[in-house]
């Protein structure tokens, strides 16, 4: 095979014992690899009703076919496990080098199972496994782990790890590689905690072999010059990063402000990618191969948050400032280091943090119950409660499992801003439907990275939609989500379409495997990887009755601003999105459509 | 008068975040900017009585796409963004993308983290 490695190692935690086995090349060929792969391998071997956080769970690290092959931005990385965040299937996707790593030891899959007696790091050294103990490392932080793990085996070997959140099974715990880079999203951090293993080491020295070699050169450098004649990827997003963002998000009204009772931040510009980039942006920085460069690294020279680190991002400028209405972007940023630290996602800490404040605002959270006043605003509340959280202490033992139970905890569980128990990124579906409708049907729960209509209700890509209109929308977001579900598949950076479409993606796929790719399959095969985790969630408990949004995105208006008066029109798309993905009126794939998919 | 702000390369360009301009329509108040910022700043903005592909203008948040155009009203009160939609230095598309002039939504698709 070219491309991919060929081998899965498998990892029994319980036994101790690990082994090879090959990859089976036409599922490869079915689901390339990734996300779609690790799908299909999760989706074969686990119970979907299990508990996350029980043995018989298994955690997936998934490579494409791309990573580490030296095509721009081939750096990425999937975890697929059960969420025990939603109780859905999760999938979170890193960049940095990690992924790369594992390919150059020689392998696609790494596929965890059981639970370790007591804590373990995976040592990959090329061929050689080892399952080491990790008694020293358990309570350190990410940073802390991986610079003991580098001392203890290679300076230059790659590490993920997880954090005290981790440990600590908080829902929203995060692995982390690379110190910076995060595989964020649900939870997918208590799942690797629940095992006992705190890292993951990777040294290869193998190179990443590719079918036709000359066509393989030719696409990738096609696909770089694309990247560099574009001004967002060869310019705009080097440059600014994705907080710039803030303002615009801001202007037309749909900015999520404190926990989405408003529409617009009046402290936007304070924490806006334009402050950053004059206040505390040092440079930008590259993951694997990439041609783009988008990492902020950036430093707070000075004050009670003095720190350097990476971000904040504009979806962690968001959760964790604007969110919780704070516009003191030196507090955010520390808040934001803090959770790279920990092991949490920016995103659904940050979102805790706002449920949290605004449930004490109303009184629903007793003062009693917290060791210090939660209001929007305080700057220092939110740097105290992130550390609360990630060392599951006091208050954030409650708050560490996500917006969604601190809310339920309370009695007022509408009062989490999410679906499937995942919070929403930094767009409010109420002044954007599109992405009202990505939010209610995305697999993972509530997510921006399943289908950006963003694109099209913003900046008028690759045509103009008015955000408040619902229609076209369902066929766009349909469109939108097989097409990420393709490119998560291969192992680039989702940031590559800004300058390059799918059209070019697929002749360097198949250049690098020779399997024959032709643009629509890819398509189809996003198709598919997306009904398949629909099929897992159904089977997990899940149903259309969870494709839904917040009673206040769907009854209650944006108060003020361009948006104003504005709900979610979900009931005005969902029925012809369900039409367009072939499913029947309760969200159930039919059986002529699992057939076209060869999923029956 | 009415508040333009400036996002973005745009606002490195013009050398400042607003700018209060008196005028009645859009099309006018971005004539206006030639005045008060520059007028090769004024040129970035409009070409051939038109806007450039890459440049988006919101009225009040909306996009003015929606509304009349640049013969959008524009009052006192009125706020007016403006911002590169992806082009020059904002994350949000591609030059051979935009306005239909690529490919269609089949193959061609923009995301954001």
């Amino acid at each position: 095979m070219s491309a991919w490695r060929g081998q899965i190692l498998r990892v029994n935690l319980t036994r101790g014992t690990t082994k090879t086995e090959p990859l089976d090349p036409k599922l490869a060929r079915a689901y390339i690899g990734g996300r779609g792969l690790g799908t299909k391998l999760l989706t074969d071997e686990i119970d979907p009703k299990l508990d996350p956080l029980a043995p018989n769970n298994k955690l997936i690290i998934a490579t494409g076919p791309l990573t580490g092959t030296g095509a721009s931005t081939g750096g990425r990385y999937m975890v697929i496990t059960k969420s025990p965040l939603t109780g859905a299937i999760a999938c979170s996707n890193s960049g940095g080098y990690f992924g790369p790593e594992v390919k150059f030891c020689g392998y696609d899959f790494l596929i965890l199972e059981g639970r370790a007696k007591e804590p373990v790091y995976l040592w990959l050294n090329n061929d050689s496994v080892e399952i080491r103990p990790a008694g020293k490392l358990w309570g350190k932080t990410t940073h802390e782990a991986e610079d003991q793990l580098k001392a203890d085996t290679h300076p230059e070997a790659k590490v993920c790890s997880i954090g005290p959140a981790g440990e600590k099974l908080a829902f929203t715990a995060c692995i982390m590689n690379d110190k910076h880079r995060a595989a964020g999203r649900s939870g997918v951090g208590a799942v690797m905690g629940s095992k006992h293993v705190k890292a993951i080491v990777a040294k290869g020295s193998q190179s990443v072999t590719v079918a036709r070699p000359r066509d393989f050169m030719a696409a990738s450098l096609a696909v770089v010059n694309k990247l560099k004649a574009s001004p967002v990827t060869g310019e705009g997003l080097p440059k600014y990063g994705t907080p710039i963002l803030v303002n615009v998000i801001n202007a037309h009204g749909f900015l999520p402000t404190r926990n989405f009772q408003q529409g617009q931040f009046e402290g936007a510009e304070q924490v806006s990618g334009e402050t950053i980039a004059d206040t505390i942006l040092v440079k930008n920085k590259g993951c694997f191969a990439c041609t783009i460069a988008c990492s902020r690294v950036s430093e707070v020279k000075e004050g009670k948050y003095r720190g350097a680190g990476e971000g904040p991002e504009y979806e962690s400028d968001w959760a964790l400032g604007i969110s919780t209405g704070i516009s003191d972007l030196q507090a955010i940023t520390k808040a934001n280091y803090l959770c790279n630290e920990l092991g949490m996602d920016t995103i659904e800490a940050g979102v805790a943090v706002a449920t949290s404040m605004e449930l004490y605002e109303r009184g629903y959270i007793p003062a009693g119950d917290v060791a210090r006043p939660l209001r929007f605003g305080d700057a220092e509340a939110l740097v105290w409660l992130i550390e609360e959280m990630g060392h599951r202490r006091g208050f954030g033992e409650l708050a560490a499992q996500g917006g969604y139970r601190v809310a339920e905890r309370y009695g007022h569980p509408e009062l989490f801003m999410g679906v499937k128990k995942q919070a929403f990124p930094a767009y409010d579906g109420r002044g954007a439907q599109g992405m009202a409708l990505g939010y209610a049907t995305s697999n993972r729960g509530a997510c921006h990275l399943r289908g950006y209509t963003i694109s099209v209700e913003v900046f008028g890509i690759p045509k103009k939609m008015d955000p408040f209109l619902t229609e076209g929308k369902a066929e766009v977001s349909k469109l939108f989500q097989d097409v990420t579900a393709f490119v998560d598949s291969v192992g680039m950076c989702l940031f590559t379409t800004f300058g390059i479409g799918a059209e070019d993606i697929a002749p360097l796929l198949e250049a690098a495997t020779g399997a024959g790719y032709t643009l629509e399959e890819c398509l189809k095969i996003g198709e598919r990887v997306w009904n398949l985790e629909r099929l897992f969630n159904l089977k997990a408990g899940l149903s259309g009755k969870d494709d839904t949004l917040p009673p206040r995105i769907l009854h209650e208006g944006i108060p003020e601003g361009p948006a104003k008066g504005m709900v979610g029109k979900l009931h005005e798309m969902l029925p012809e999105y369900y039409k367009l993905r072939g499913w029947d009126g309760a969200g159930v794939p039919t059986k002529a459509k699992l057939k076209e998919l060869a999923l029956a | 008068m009415a508040v333009v702000m400036f996002l973005g390369d745009i606002r490195r360009a013009a050398g400042c975040a607003t700018v209060a301009v008196e005028a009645d329509t859009v099309a006018s108040a971005l004539a206006v900017l030639g005045a008060s910022v520059g007028s090769g700043f004024a040129g970035l903005l409009v070409r051939d009585r038109a806007l450039p592909p890459d440049v988006e203008v919101l009225l009040n948040g909306r996009n003015i796409a929606f509304l009349d155009g640049l013969d959008t009203p524009v009052r006192p009160a009125d706020r007016l963004t403006v911002f590169y939609s992806g082009l020059r230095g904002f994350p949000g598309g591609s030059a051979g993308s935009a306005r239909g002039q690529g490919p269609g939504p089949r193959d061609r698709f923009v995301l954001l983290l």
